[in-house]
């Protein structure tokens, strides 16, 4: 009897000292970096809140702007000209038919070093990007994030950030042009080949789809350029 | 004392199966169902939750995206600040269309500067790439130009032999020429190349110089770079662009397709 | 037939409303709904072998989920959550395809 009691206490001090220092342990790592990613998380959604009052105000503002210049012959040219530099520069929403790209992961079967060879990488995006571009895309937008002038794709080992967003994988690439021609044309490309060679390589999947119905890429608001000023008028050379 | 039972027999079990498929309530059918329809339930939110990057992400990466973001917060608050301004103004000056005017001026600088239609000149780098071995391919001139374009670009072109500048926008493509260069946005250039970039100099700068980056690459593989930082690069190579065929302007209320 | 309907019903929900999982029970969940499995299956083949009872359904649904739960939880505590949940989940998986192959045996004979 006795020494039952004594077993059983035993057992009882030593799941007592283990809880004790598993949760010392655990929380010092794990509360570290659950507040990391729920400061993470939190900076995402204000970024994608302020993106999206950006976009309300520049709106307003274009509506304003347009009323205020409608009457002026002068006023109403530089509406339509912005409106139509806003589409190539990809300040403004675009809609049209086009193709879509979706790269994903590959099959990840042991973990640690093998992951990270079938992990899409930010050159493969930066190729899909290029090749589409290469065959005639008008605009294109990865996971909502319209390319523009100023988009820079980059890899922070495993995210992927496009204008400074993360996106995950299946990574959906819409891009607008001719439907028709499009997923050809990109699959002959440098982009389509570099997506054939990595599949083989690392087993990075991809599909190409033309689209035929309208698909609605977002704008990329930018705001006043801090470095770059036009060239005065007079001071530009009229040939290149 | 254990009565034994015979094994049931299929044709006895596939009865019993399409007794109990049969429309039938009982006592214990009602607490059945709930757990049932609280497994599916759980079970379609479990499966339908996406996982989310951030989760799994190492710290270092968590620091790294926090960094990004933090940058493109304060950038963006900026923005609704000259956003908010100009509302102001306008509306302040609704009937009177000069403030309105050189606003729609400022902006259409902007969009031109972007778009390649208007020449920029500002602070920025100088990036000349020499390529005695051949190493310079398509794919290592567009790594550069993200690199600069990560590192806040505002405007960029590429020169090469012959005397030929382009201007890079966003739809610039780079291709590959066998044997003889790369093609950016579609003209083909030879190498000594010069990439201008408007900028903050030293930011451009630090960024060319990342160990791992495409241009320390391109060093290592024997190409000959120099970067030089400067208070006044022009950039005037224009873009010509081509009325789109299949985008058309969207109603700013319909953003959401992709996601 | 019924609680088969609300198996549907239940899943439809899921995917149709738009639910997200709290961040405290993300490591539980999937534990849980394998262990109801456990219990759903279990239950099938009782029906087959006509010895269902619908308080015996409830009371091993239930206590399943509570269990398997509970381990999961005393080993974050302890620190070793990860590897219990796999030992919860590995002997789940067994009386899972034991159940299955009686089902089978039971329906197809063989």
């Amino acid at each position: 009897m006795l020494l039952t009691l004594v077993a059983l206490a035993l057992a009882g001090l030593l799941i007592a000292v283990l809880v004790v220092s598993g949760r010392e342990r655990a929380a010092s790592v794990s509360s570290e970096r659950s507040s990391l990613v729920a400061l993470a998380q939190q900076a995402r959604e204000e970024a994608s809140a302020l993106e999206e009052r950006v976009v309300e105000l520049d709106a307003e503002v274009s509506r304003l702007r347009d009323a205020a210049l409608g009457a002026e012959t002068v006023g109403s040219e530089l509406a339509t000209q912005i409106g139509t530099l806003g589409v190539t520069a990809g300040t403004e929403p675009v809609q049209g038919p086009g193709a879509k790209v979706v790269v994903s992961d590959g099959e990840t079967e042991v973990s640690g070093a093998e992951e990270s060879l079938s992990r899409v990488l930010d050159i493969d995006l930066q190729q899909v990007v290029n090749g589409l571009w290469a065959s005639g895309a008008e605009s294109v937008a990865i996971n909502g994030q319209r390319i523009g002038a100023l988009t820079a794709i980059r890899s922070v080992q495993e995210v992927i950030l496009v204008n400074y967003t993360p996106v995950v994988s299946p990574y959906e690439v819409l891009a607008i042009g001719d439907p028709r021609t499009l997923p050809t044309d990109f699959l002959r490309s440098s982009g389509g080949r570099w997506l054939q060679a990595v599949n083989l390589s690392s087993g990075i999947r991809f599909t190409i789809d033309s689209v035929s119905s309208r698909s609605v890429l977002p704008a990329q608001p930018v705001g006043a350029l801090r470095y770059a000023r036009p060239v005065p008028a007079d001071e530009r050379e009229d040939a290149q | 004392m254990r009565v034994s039972i015979p094994p049931p027999t299929t044709t006895q079990a596939r009865q019993r199966l399409r007794r109990a498929l049969a429309l039938r309530s009982g006592r214990g059918t009602v607490i059945t169902t709930v757990l049932l329809a609280s497994l599916g339930f759980v079970a379609a939110v479990q499966i339908a939750s996406p996982d989310d990057v951030l989760d799994r992400a190492s710290r270092a990466d968590l620091i790294q995206v926090l960094d990004g973001l933090g940058a493109r917060s304060s950038q963006l608050e900026q923005e609704i600040d000259r956003l908010e301004q100009a509302r102001t103004d306008l509306v302040a000056g609704a009937g009177d269309s000069e403030a309105a005017l050189a606003e729609a001026q400022e902006r259409l600088d902007t969009l031109g500067i972007l778009a390649g239609s208007v020449p920029a000149q500002g602070p920025g780098v100088l990036l000349t790439i020499g390529d005695p071995e051949g190493v310079v391919d398509a794919a290592a001139m567009l790594g550069s130009i993200q690199e600069l374009r990560d590192a806040g670009a505002e405007a960029i072109q590429v020169s090469g032999s012959p005397d030929r500048a382009v201007r890079v926008v966003a739809s610039t493509a780079f291709v590959d020429v066998p044997n003889d260069g790369v093609a950016v946005g579609g003209v083909a250039l030879s190498p000594p190349y010069t990439v201008a970039a408007i900028g903050d100099p030293s930011t451009l700068a630090t960024a060319l110089g990342i160990p791992g980056g495409a241009v320390a690459s391109l060093k290592g593989a024997g190409a000959v770079i120099a970067v030089r930082e400067s208070p006044e690069v022009v950039v005037d190579a224009l873009h010509e662009a081509t009325e789109p065929a299949y985008a058309r302007p969207a109603d700013p209320d319909q953003s959401e397709t992709t996601g | 037939m019924i609680p088969v309907l609300g198996l549907i019903i239940g899943i439809v929900l899921g995917v149709v409303l738009d639910v997200s999982v709290p961040p405290a029970l993300e490591s539980y969940l999937p534990i849980a709904v394998v262990a109801a499995l456990d219990a759903l299956i279990g239950a099938g083949r009782a029906t087959l072998e006509g010895v269902f009872d619908d308080r015996v359904f409830v009371v091993s649904f239930i206590s399943n989920v509570l269990l398997a739960t509970l381990i999961v939880f005393v080993g974050n505590q302890l620190g070793v959550g990860a590897q219990l949940s796999t030992a919860v989940i590995v002997v789940l998986g067994i009386r899972i395809f034991t159940n299955a192959a009686a089902v089978r045996r039971l329906l197809l004979g063989a």
